[in-house]
């Protein structure tokens, strides 16, 4: 089965509070290129979030996308949601991808979509977050 | 294996909670935005076409992040 692992990613050497599992990934922009991406991998967010400036980035007009309220811990932010072709490890699909109207909030990289097409395994221990690509039938889960 | 970038320190106080600029493996500029650092990264490595440059978050510096 195709797979790649990515080191987590570390804020300041030394700080094991802002250790974060992240992933490379690509988004097509207008204009034919695609465009590449760190973003945190969030197993417990449904959608994948960029910001405004991202949409301007890949030319789409956010407010053309579906308008949704993010609500998370810290409060909500109001978002629109575009369908854009992703690629994750040379596999290419497309995701629902909801586009903050802040550029304070975190890239994050949810489930939808995504999720379905890999096995994410978060390996903690060695601070690695794996993707494999479905389908992934040696795998039985009981 | 990909290698996610350490953050310099320098640019994580500046831009913290901000965007980065990755190029090469490393990260070479921050900004408020996007396209703010983008144009930093370009300015430093103006070879680079910007479908080159990946951004990301640059996590706060009290606490850990939430959305």
């Amino acid at each position: 089965m195709p797979q790649v692992s990515f080191d987590y990613r570390f804020h300041i050497p030394g700080d094991d509070d802002s250790i974060y599992p992240a992933a490379e990934v690509e988004f097509l922009g207008d204009d034919g290129h695609w465009r590449p991406f760190i973003l945190f991998v969030d197993s417990g967010a449904h959608l994948t979030i960029l910001t405004a400036s991202d949409a301007l980035r890949l030319g789409l007009d956010i407010k053309l996308g579906r308008s949704i309220n993010l609500y998370g811990v810290s409060g909500s932010v109001k978002a629109y949601i575009h369908h854009v072709p992703i690629r994750i490890a040379d596999k290419q699909f497309t995701a629902e991808v909801a586009f903050s109207i802040s550029d304070d909030t975190p890239r994050l990289l949810g489930r939808a979509d995504v999720f379905k097409n890999f096995i994410v395994t978060f390996r903690e221990t060695r601070r690695k977050t794996i993707f494999t690509e479905e389908p992934a039938r040696s795998i039985k889960l009981r | 294996m990909h290698k996610i970038p350490r953050i310099p320190a320098s640019i994580a106080t500046r831009y913290a909670g901000k965007t980065a600029a990755v190029a090469h493996g490393k990260v070479v500029a921050g900004g408020r935005n996007t396209q703010e650092a983008i144009m930093r990264a370009l300015k430093k490595f103006p070879k680079l076409k910007e479908w080159d440059i990946a951004v990301m978050s640059i996590p706060p510096r009290d606490g850990v992040w939430v959305v």
